[in-house]
């Protein structure tokens, strides 16, 4: 495969992070509190229309219709026709965007932090605010768009919202069993039989069959973070989270859950489900995870832990190969 | 006055010192000898010196900005060391390349003047690599302790390397390099000495030879030294020591006595014994590249010392130049010796003054060198002429040329004085000390030139005076039909058509020179060639790692703790954001970028966390591990700078960057609670350099115009002298701007003085040939055309003899390793040399139209007196 970096991001900025996090960690610990702080009411600052936009941080690329459409960090939204020449759309915030839902070409959601939802009805082209919620200090990780009404958003501390209308009203769904425990919910995603999946910290993995209306919790697996999921066969999904931690099941009710092993170390943040019925999972230090229709981890394709190019956290097929979302902006790579 | 020594003044001044010169010429010579040896022995003492302070434009306000701050966020210290594996030997994972990095690492550590707390590299303990686990982190160094080479040893430190995200910093980007960061410490902490970083340069070199070289020469006291015995081994060197002057060499080492005592000693080489060895460092599959501002230093001053060699060379040439003129090796030694005691006058006063020598200001001396032959050549010229055509004796003709010529001399060297002091006005230490420097200079060409060469030169016994007078006969014969010829420009129609095309180029240049940069525009160190090795490493690693060796700060000027208010840190982010995308700028670092990718660390090292909590209490979780010696924050955390790492420092992309800068601020003011002040980094003290030389620029050339214009009108009384002589000059100027647009010159520090002494000095060929000129027409109503054929018999030759000399004295500028050494040598040879022929053909051009215009038709078949 052949790589064209759309930005080589100097990994200097996390690298030096780490590096002093490595220096002070035995002295972490709050130590001040000092009042500091405005007094007014936060409000939304649209984002800078820039010129390389697809140099930020990007969190989700998804194919819709005609278009492919990619969120990321500084309210970054770009729409894109052949998923390799982007442009920047107007976004109302200038915050992280995180995750990005369409239900059909036209109607669709994006979700970040301060709690901010975006809507469209044009398929990308223009988006309006319908949550936003700095107060909360709570971000909204992931996004599902059933269809034009509905839709379902899930984020940090138990945070599970939804639609019926399209957006007008946001509400708290009633879930005691998901979010009393204020567990962050990473994402959700709609598997093949309809089902709703979401999957969160500690190994909380819910489930709804009435398009997100009321949930259950399913037995743990695992308990450390899972970061998202993927429908997997008829009526199963592929979930996936921290150091490579990958559990499938062919039933997500009746299970069984069962690990995947032999892939890379690295977390898992993003994937993609494939035309053949396999999955393509990515995450840290580079990683390409590709696990064929049969189950089984494909020979070849784990990257990682050598390549260490940076994070991914979503990936999407384009006419002419992958386009990744993560760190290093978005990066094409061709068959 | 001056050109006029018929003036009361000018009288006087000759009835006086004439007699005072050359009646009692030994007690001259006596004196100026006893002179000679107080500043010969000061000069002796003159050592090179550079500093970073005195580069800096210090009124500006970004340094202002930049002093303000630098002591809180410096960092501009730090010394690269990349030991990297020849193209085609693979990465670094293998055995004899890592126990290289450990060489290097270890000889870096040990090095004094280098902060042993902040050395990196993979194999210090301070680089580890952390990853998130359920529930917590994991960590452990890179390279495990008890590391063996063993394949499943190294296919660890790789994996560690990946996870300890330290490629495109430590590693390169293809894993093919390692890097080891330090930083100096500008001042001993014990001693309280300021570090020296030409020697600091050499000691990092030497890590280079240690780790690149086949052999090394272990060097040995011969005997015994108290307290060390014979046999001690004083120091390893790895380029042989010895040498043509290896009996005259001292050896700086740093030792430890039996008493455990570290003392720093030089040895006499003579006294030790060379050891050929193989060295055991050597890896034949590495190179080493190493930068940093010390090295910079080192190299430039190496590289300094390297055109004093080319001082002999400069010598040969004018000394040739001058021989071929007078005819005479011997003869024209006086002018060349002269002119050399003019130089260590000059060094002199400047120690004897308190200053070093710069490598900046190193091509002052070849200046002076160069006046003082130019006026050595009118004053030999005169003098021969003397000698040659009227059959004086040497006195009789010293004393003539000294009454004839004394007053023009001086004259024209204040005008070059006034016209080096506008120099002054660009307020640059490093500038300033060259236009005193080489007012120094000038003070000691008067006196060496117009006193001593007179008087040696009525010491010459002429052996042979026919035959030296047939020499200059025969050779002005030869040139007599070139001088009638050019006779012809005073013929109004040829005059017209001169000048006409004079002002068409002008014009055209000025059209070109339009273009003309203010700033450097080459990439790499502008001091050194693009391809000196600084500059080649310079560029080797910023290809193979993601950081940054231009960098402009903009520090965030707010309010006490605001790194945890969220608002500030958001408007700090955001500009970073804004800066990323704008051209030139790779990327950007402050602490608000950071605390994003802290706080992502902190929740599972999920990136979609990466954003600033609006919590104080998230701020704070994420903010608290970054010290103030990180650079990001200053103690009550009110002042936070932003890094912004560019692409290189051409002037254009800085500009792009400034204005961009401007332009935000314009939409998002500074308010109370935040101020984006500019500047600092090396991008930052270029922006202001160039916004220097941007407002000085006219403000320098309107007042050396004014002030030549002056002593022209003071000295010829008339508006006609003036454009006679300063139109020419002025079109110079505008020609040497469009050649600079075509060699890809930027004006900068270096060059803008150049405009001014190439002005100063060039303005000498006018003031001689229209003071003739003028004589001839005026006094000895000549007809204009034999008039300046005349001049041109008088002065002509030695105006074009001159220009030779001074370009001769500068062209070997352009073998220097120094870049801007070059930049001026190339345009100082093309404006000495184009001011000549400016005013040789432009002069006569605009006197066929201003002066005398009765006397014009007289003028056909007119010969030399």
């Amino acid at each position: 495969m052949k790589r064209r970096h759309l930005r080589l991001k100097a990994g200097f900025v996390a690298c030096a992070a780490v590096a002093a996090m490595a220096c002070a960690l035995p002295t972490a610990g709050a130590e001040e509190s000092v009042s500091a702080g405005s007094a007014q009411p936060a409000k939304p600052i649209p984002a800078l229309l820039v010129a390389h936009p697809e140099r930020s941080v990007m969190f989700d690329v998804k194919r819709t219709g005609s278009h492919f459409v990619a969120v990321g960090a500084h309210g970054v939204i770009l729409r894109s026709a052949d998923g390799e020449r982007w442009q920047q759309i107007a976004s109302p915030v200038d915050t992280a965007l995180t995750w990005v839902s369409f239900a059909g070409g036209s109607d669709g959601w994006a979700v970040g932090h301060d709690a901010v939802i975006l809507h469209t009805a044009d398929g990308g082209d223009s988006w309006s605010l319908q949550n936003f919620q700095p107060s909360l200090d709570s971000p909204i990780f992931s996004v599902v768009a059933l269809d034009a009404k509905t839709a379902i958003a899930v984020g940090a501390f138990g945070l599970l919202k939804r639609t019926a209308d399209g957006g007008e009203h946001w509400s708290d769904v009633e879930a005691p069993e998901l979010t009393t425990g204020k567990y962050h919910l990473f994402a959700v995603t709609r598997l093949r039989d309809g089902k709703l999946f979401a999957v969160g910290e500690a190994g909380l993995m819910g489930v709804s069959d009435d398009t997100g209306q009321s949930w259950k919790k399913l037995d743990a697996i695992y308990d450390g973070p899972l970061f998202g999921v993927l429908p997997w066969r008829e009526h199963g999904a592929v979930a996936y989270g921290l150091l490579g931690n990958i559990y499938m099941t062919d039933d997500v009710v009746s299970g069984p859950w069962k690990k995947l092993d032999g892939g890379p170390e690295s977390s898992i943040f993003g994937g993609m489900t494939l035309d053949d019925g396999g999955v393509l999972l990515v995450g840290a230090n580079g990683t390409e995870i590709h696990i064929a229709a049969d189950g089984h981890l494909l020979d070849g394709t784990a990257h990682g832990q050598s390549d260490g190019s940076g994070t991914w956290t979503s990936v999407a097929a384009t006419p002419s190969g992958l386009v990744l979302a993560g760190e290093p902006g978005l990066v094409d790579q061709k068959e | 006055m001056h050109g006029d020594s018929r003036g009361w003044f000018a009288t006087l001044f000759v009835r006086i010192t004439e007699p005072l010169i050359f009646s009692k010429r030994p007690i001259t010579l006596v004196v100026i000898g006893l002179m000679t040896v107080l500043f010969g022995y000061q000069a002796s003492q003159l050592k090179l010196d550079s500093g970073f302070e005195k580069q800096l434009p210090k009124n500006h306000e970004y340094i202002k900005i930049l002093k303000k701050y630098q002591s809180q966020f410096g960092g501009g210290n730090t010394m690269l060391v990349a030991v990297s594996q020849k193209t085609g030997k693979g990465d670094i994972y293998n055995g004899a390349f890592l126990a290289s990095l450990k060489t290097a690492t270890d000889a870096v550590f040990f090095l004094p003047g280098v902060d042993r707390t902040r050395i990196s590299s993979l194999f210090t303990p301070n680089v580890r690599y952390i990853e998130s686990v359920e529930g917590g982190f994991r960590g452990g160094n890179v390279i495990p302790s008890g590391f063996k080479p063993t394949p499943e040893a190294l296919a660890q430190v790789h994996q560690n390397v990946v996870k300890a995200k330290i490629i495109g910093r430590l590693v390169s980007n293809d894993q093919t390099s390692a890097m080891i960061t330090s930083e100096l410490v500008d001042q001993n902490p014990r001693t309280h000495k300021q570090l020296d970083y030409i020697k600091t340069s050499h000691l990092f070199e030497k890590i280079r030879q240690r780790l690149t070289t086949p052999d090394m020469y272990t060097l040995k006291l011969k005997r015994e030294d108290a307290p060390f015995p014979a046999g001690t081994v004083v120091t390893t060197e790895y380029r042989d020591p010895r040498g043509l002057l290896s009996y005259f060499k001292t050896i700086d080492a740093t030792l430890v006595t039996p008493k455990g005592e570290t003392v720093e000693r030089s040895f006499e080489l003579r006294d030790l014994s060379v050891e050929k060895k193989k060295n055991p460092d050597y890896n034949p599959d590495i190179d080493v590249e190493i930068i940093g501002f010390a090295k910079v230093i080192g190299d430039v001053a190496d590289a300094s010392i390297e055109v004093v060699s080319f001082f002999a060379l400069t010598v040969f040439l004018v000394w040739m130049v001058l021989a071929y003129y007078m005819g005479s090796f011997r003869v024209s030694l006086y002018p060349l010796s002269c002119g050399l005691l003019a130089v260590v006058w000059e060094l002199g006063i400047l120690h004897l003054a308190g200053y070093a020598l710069d490598p900046f200001a190193i091509l002052v001396p070849f200046l002076v060198l160069a006046i003082s032959v130019s006026h050595g050549i009118q004053i030999t010229s005169f003098w021969l002429l003397e000698v040659s055509d009227r059959g004086l004796d040497s006195l009789a003709a010293s004393r003539a040329t000294y009454r004839r010529l004394v007053i023009p001399g001086i004259t024209a060297l204040i005008t070059n004085i006034i016209g080096f002091g506008t120099i002054l006005l660009i307020p640059i230490g490093i500038v300033r000390e060259m236009a005193i420097n080489a007012m120094f200079g000038l003070i000691a060409v008067i006196v060496c030139k117009k006193v001593l060469l007179p008087c040696l030169l009525s010491y010459v016994k002429v052996r042979d005076p026919h035959a030296f007078r047939a020499y200059q006969q025969r050779r002005d014969e030869r040139l007599q039909p070139i001088w009638n010829r050019m006779a012809g420009l005073t013929n109004r129609p040829v005059a017209f058509v001169v000048l006409l095309l004079a002002g068409v180029t002008w014009f055209g240049a000025h059209l070109v020179a339009r273009d003309l940069q203010i700033g450097e525009l080459h990439a790499g160190v502008p001091a050194l060639k693009p391809t000196s090795t600084y500059n080649l490493d310079s560029e080797k690693i910023a290809n193979n790692y993601s950081i940054g060796v231009d960098v402009l700060q903009i520090y965030g000027e707010t309010k006490k703790n605001a790194c945890i208010d969220y608002d500030i840190m958001h408007r700090i982010s955001r500009f970073n954001w804004y800066l990323e995308n704008v051209p030139g700028v790779v990327s950007t670092t402050s602490m608000a970028t950071l605390d994003k990718v802290v706080w992502a660390q902190y929740n599972e090292s999920n990136p979609r966390w990466m954003e600033l909590p609006r919590s104080q209490d998230g701020l704070i979780l994420s903010g608290q591990q970054f010290t103030t010696s990180t650079g990001l924050l200053n103690d009550d955390c009110s002042v936070m700078p932003t890094y912004v790492f560019t692409s290189d420092h051409r002037a254009t992309t800085i500009d792009t960057i400034i204005s961009a800068i401007k332009d935000y601020k314009k939409t998002s003011p500074d308010d109370a609670s935040l101020t984006l002040a500019l500047a600092g980094g090396n991008v930052g003290v270029m922006a202001a350099t160039n916004d220097v030389i941007k407002d000085t620029e006219y403000t320098v050339l309107f007042w050396l115009y004014a002030a030549i214009a002056l002593c022209v009108v003071v000295s010829f009384r008339g508006i006609v002298g003036l454009i006679c002589i300063l139109v020419p000059l002025a079109a110079v100027s505008v020609y040497t701007y469009a050649i600079m647009v075509f060699l890809g010159i930027g004006e900068t520090v270096a060059t803008l003085p150049v405009a001014a002494f190439a002005a100063g000095i060039g303005v000498d060929y006018g003031i001689y040939i229209f003071s003739v000129l003028e004589e001839n027409v005026k006094v000895k109503r000549m007809p204009l055309r034999e008039a300046y054929a005349d001049t041109l018999h008088q002065t002509g030759k030695a105006v074009v003899v001159t220009a030779l000399a001074l370009s001769a004295s500068v062209a070997t500028w352009v073998l220097s390793g120094l870049q801007f050494q070059v930049d001026m040598g190339i345009l100082l040879t093309i404006m000495f040399a184009a001011n000549a022929v400016a005013a040789l053909v432009m002069l006569p051009a605009f006197s066929a139209f201003l002066m005398k215009a009765k006397t014009m038709t007289l003028t056909e078949g007119a010969t030399a007196q």
